[in-house]
C-alpha cells in the first residue's frame, strides 16, 4: 500500500513520467488495436468467439523469435508469421471451424478453447516453458535528461501496427473480398443470393484474421516476450476491449485496444508489474458487469 | 368451435371478417384441390413457355416439401403464388434459384428458342448465365452500406468496371435512388428500401425475378408503389415476374397467372382475374 501511494506520488511529482507512461502504453496499445480488430472481424463475420486469439499471437511470437536464433532480422519474423499464420489459419477453418460455425455459441467455443490449449502444449512441447524475447538491432532513445527512454524498437512497433490497420481497413472498404465481406456480416443471406460465396468469406477472414495476429506476434515477441500460456492473457486483454466497444464498433475497438495499452501501463507503474495481470482480469469483470446492467436496461425497456 | 377459438389466440389469415384460422384455411384447402393437367398450365402461358417445372419433387435435407409440382410461365408474363402459409410457395422460389435439394423432375428455361436445362445448376450460374435474380423476403439490404456499395454488390459477379456501369444504369433508371446514392441504406424510408432491393437484383440484367412477398412489412401506401414498379419491368421491359404474395388480392390483382399452392402441390391454376371471382378462393384466401 504504501508502495502504491509512493508510485502515484512519484507520478503527482514528476509529470514527465506521465508522458513517458502514456507513449509506452499507446505503443503497446497499437498491437492490441490491431490484434483486436481481428478478433472483432472474426465475430461480426461469423458469430465465432475466438479464445485462441491470444495463442495465434504466441504462435507468431515464437515464429519470429525463431528466425531471430537463425540470425534473421525479426523485423522480418513480421511478414513470414503473418504468411506462416495464414497457413495455419487455413488448416484449422477446414479442419475445425467450418464445422462449429453454424453450430451455437457453445459449441464454438468449445471448439476455440479446444484449439487454444492444443496451442499451448505444442508450443511447450516445442519451445519449453521459458520465456523468449527477440530483440531487432534498434537503439533506445532517451529524452528529458533520460527520465524518458522510448526503444526504438517500440515506435518501430507502433508503425508497423498503424500501417498494417490502414491497410486491413481500406482492404475492407475497397476491394470486392471486403465488400463481399462486410455484406456477409450484415446479411449473410442476402450475400449468398447476389452470388456471394459465403462459404469462401469465412475461410478468408478467419485466415486474415489469423495473419494479423501473426503479425502482432512478431511485434510483441520485439517489444516484450513470448511464454507457451501467456496467449490466455492476451486473449482476455482483447475480449476487453472488443466487449466494451462493441464488435461492430470498428473506431471503437480501436481506440479502446489503445486505451487498453495506457491503462495497462499506468496501472503496471501505480500497482507493480506482478498485479498487471490481475488488473486485466478485474477489467474484464468489470466490462462484463456493465455490459450485463445495461442489457438489463435494454430488456426491461423491450418488456 | 375449435376454429374460432384458433382464431382468437392465432393469427388471423385475410382481412377483417375473415375469422377463420390457419389451420381451418390448410384444411379446407385441401377440400378445393382440383386435377389439374399440365396442357391447362400450358394453356394458361399461351406460348411457348420461358421457364417450366417438370413434376418437381424438392425439399431441405431428406424433407420433401414439393410434390410433383408443374409450373409455366411464358416470356413477359408474371405469375403469382398463392395458399396457405407453410405451403411450399417460397420453397418454388428457392427451388427454382438452386437453394433446395431436388430428389426429381426439372426446371428449365429457353434462349433464342432453345431449351436450356437448369435443374442442377448452383444459384451463381442461375445468376450469370441463366438471367435468373432472386429478390429476398424480408429486409434484405446491407444496413451500413450505401446505395451505390449495394448496387455493386449485386454485381458481385461481374468485373468492378462492369459492375459500376450496371450500377449507373440503374441509377439513370431511378432518379430517386441516384439522389441517394451516397447514402447508408439503414436510413432509406421502407419504400425506398423495397426500390433498392428490387433494382439490386435487376443489375445482373436478369429475365426472370423471383419475387418473395413484395408487399411484406410494407405501409400500405408503399404497396402500390412496389407492384407498379414490378408491373413496369414486366410491361416495359419483358421481364419475367414469378412472385409469392400473402396478401393475394393484392398479388392477383398485378398479375396474369395465379396458382394455388396446398401443401407442396398445386390446387388450382388460373387467370389471375378469374381465380379473384373463384367463390372457393375468394373465401380462403383473400378475406371473404
Ligand atoms: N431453409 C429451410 N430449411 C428447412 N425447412 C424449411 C426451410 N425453409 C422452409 N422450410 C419448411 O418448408 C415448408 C414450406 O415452407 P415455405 O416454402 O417457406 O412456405 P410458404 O412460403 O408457403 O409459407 C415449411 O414447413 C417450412 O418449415
Ligand atoms: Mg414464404
Amino acid at each position: 500500500m504504501e508502495q502504491v501511494i509512493g508510485n502515484i506520488s512519484v507520478l503527482a511529482a514528476m509529470p514527465i513520467f506521465n508522458l513517458g507512461l502514456l507513449i509506452d502504453g499507446l505503443l503497446v496499445g497499437s498491437i492490441f488495436a490491431l490484434a483486436a480488430y481481428g478478433l472483432a472481424l472474426v465475430w461480426g463475420v461469423m458469430n465465432v468467439k475466438n479464445l485462441a486469439q491470444g495463442d495465434f499471437i504466441m504462435i507468431g511470437g515464437y515464429i519470429t523469435w525463431t528466425l531471430g536464433r537463425m540470425g534473421i532480422d525479426p523485423l522480418l519474423g513480421v511478414p513470414v508469421a503473418m504468411v506462416v499464420l495464414w497457413g495455419i489459419g487455413w488448416v484449422l477453418y477446414r479442419t475445425v471451424i467450418s464445422k462449429v460455425i453454424t453450430r451455437d455459441l457453445f459449441t464454438s467455443l468449445l471448439a476455440t478453447f479446444g484449439i487454444a490449449i492444443v496451442i499451448q502444449q505444442g508450443l511447450n512441447l516445442a519451445f519449453g516453458p521459458d520465456t523468449q524475447s527477440a530483440h531487432a538491432n534498434l537503439p533506445t532513445l532517451s529524452f528529458a535528461g533520460g527520465l524518458i527512454t522510448i526503444a526504438t524498437t517500440r515506435i518501430v512497433g507502433f508503425v508497423l501496427a498503424i500501417l498494417l490497420a490502414i491497410a486491413v481497413i481500406l482492404f475492407m472498404r475497397k476491394s470486392r473480398m471486403g465488400q463481399a465481406i462486410r455484406a456477409t456480416a450484415q446479411d449473410s443471406r442476402a450475400a449468398r443470393v447476389l452470388g456471394i460465396d459465403t462459404e469462401k468469406v469465412y475461410s478468408f477472414t478467419f485466415c486474415l484474421n489469423a495473419a494479423i495476429c501473426g503479425a502482432a506476434g512478431a511485434l510483441v515477441v520485439m517489444v516484450w516476450n513470448v511464454q507457451p500460456f501467456l496467449g490466455t492473457t492476451y486473449s482476455i486483454r482483447l475480449f476487453v476491449i472488443v466487449t466494451a466497444a462493441g464488435f461492430g464498433n470498428l473506431p471503437g475497438v480501436i481506440a479502446a485496444g489503445f486505451g487498453m495499452g495506457v491503462f495497462e501501463q499506468f496501472g503496471g507503474f501505480v500497482l507493480g508489474a506482478e498485479f498487471q495481470q490481475a488488473l486485466i482480469v478485474l477489467l474484464l469483470l468489470a466490462v462484463l458487469a456493465v455490459r450485463q446492467l445495461q442489457q438489463r436496461r435494454v430488456r426491461q425497456a423491450v418488456q | 368451435m375449435v376454429a374460432s377459438e384458433q382464431a382468437q389466440t392465432g393469427g388471423y389469415h385475410g382481412g377483417v371478417g375473415a375469422a377463420i384460422s390457419v389451420d381451418e384455411v390448410a384444411r379446407q384447402a385441401l377440400e378445393i384441390v382440383r386435377e389439374i393437367s399440365v396442357e391447362q398450365l400450358d394453356a394458361l402461358a399461351g406460348r411457348e413457355p420461358h421457364l417450366r417445372i417438370d413434376n418437381l419433387n424438392a425439399g431441405y435435407g431428406q424433407m420433401e416439401i414439393l410434390h410433383g409440382f408443374n409450373l409455366r410461365v411464358s416470356s413477359g408474363q408474371s405469375l403469382c403464388l398463392i395458399g396457405p402459409n407453410g405451403a411450399g410457395k417460397s420453397t418454388v422460389l428457392h427451388s427454382i434459384f438452386g437453394f433446395t435439394n431436388i430428389y426429381s423432375g426439372s426446371i428449365s428455361t429457353e434462349r433464342d428458342g432453345k431449351k436450356i436445362e437448369i435443374t442442377r445448376l448452383s444459384s451463381n450460374e442461375k445468376l450469370r448465365s441463366a438471367g435468373i435474380a432472386y429478390i429476398l423476403q424480408d429486409k434484405s439490404v446491407f444496413p451500413g452500406m450505401t446505395v451505390e456499395e449495394n448496387l455493386w454488390l449485386g454485381a458481385y459477379l461481374m468485373n468492378r468496371k462492369s459492375a459500376k456501369q450496371a450500377a449507373d444504369k440503374i441509377f439513370d433508371k431511378y432518379p430517386r435512388l441516384a439522389a441517394r446514392r451516397k447514402h447508408l441504406a439503414r436510413v432509406l424510408s421502407g419504400g425506398e428500401r423495397r426500390l433498392l432491393e428490387i433494382s439490386r437484383a435487376l443489375v445482373m440484367d436478369p429475365q426472370v425475378l423471383l419475387v418473395d412477398e413484395p408487399s411484406i412489412g410494407l405501409e400500405p401506401r408503399f404497396i402500390d408503389a412496389v407492384f407498379d414498379i414490378l408491373g413496369e419491368l414486366q410491361h416495359k421491359e419483358g421481364k419475367t415476374i414469378v412472385m409469392v404474395e400473402q396478401n393475394a388480392k393484392k398479388g392477383l390483382e398485378y398479375s396474369d397467372i395465379g396458382y394455388v399452392l396446398v401443401s407442396g402441390k398445386l390446387a388450382l391454376a388460373g387467370h389471375a382475374k378469374d381465380l379473384l371471382n373463384d367463390p372457393d378462393v375468394g373465401r380462403l384466401f383473400l378475406g371473404g
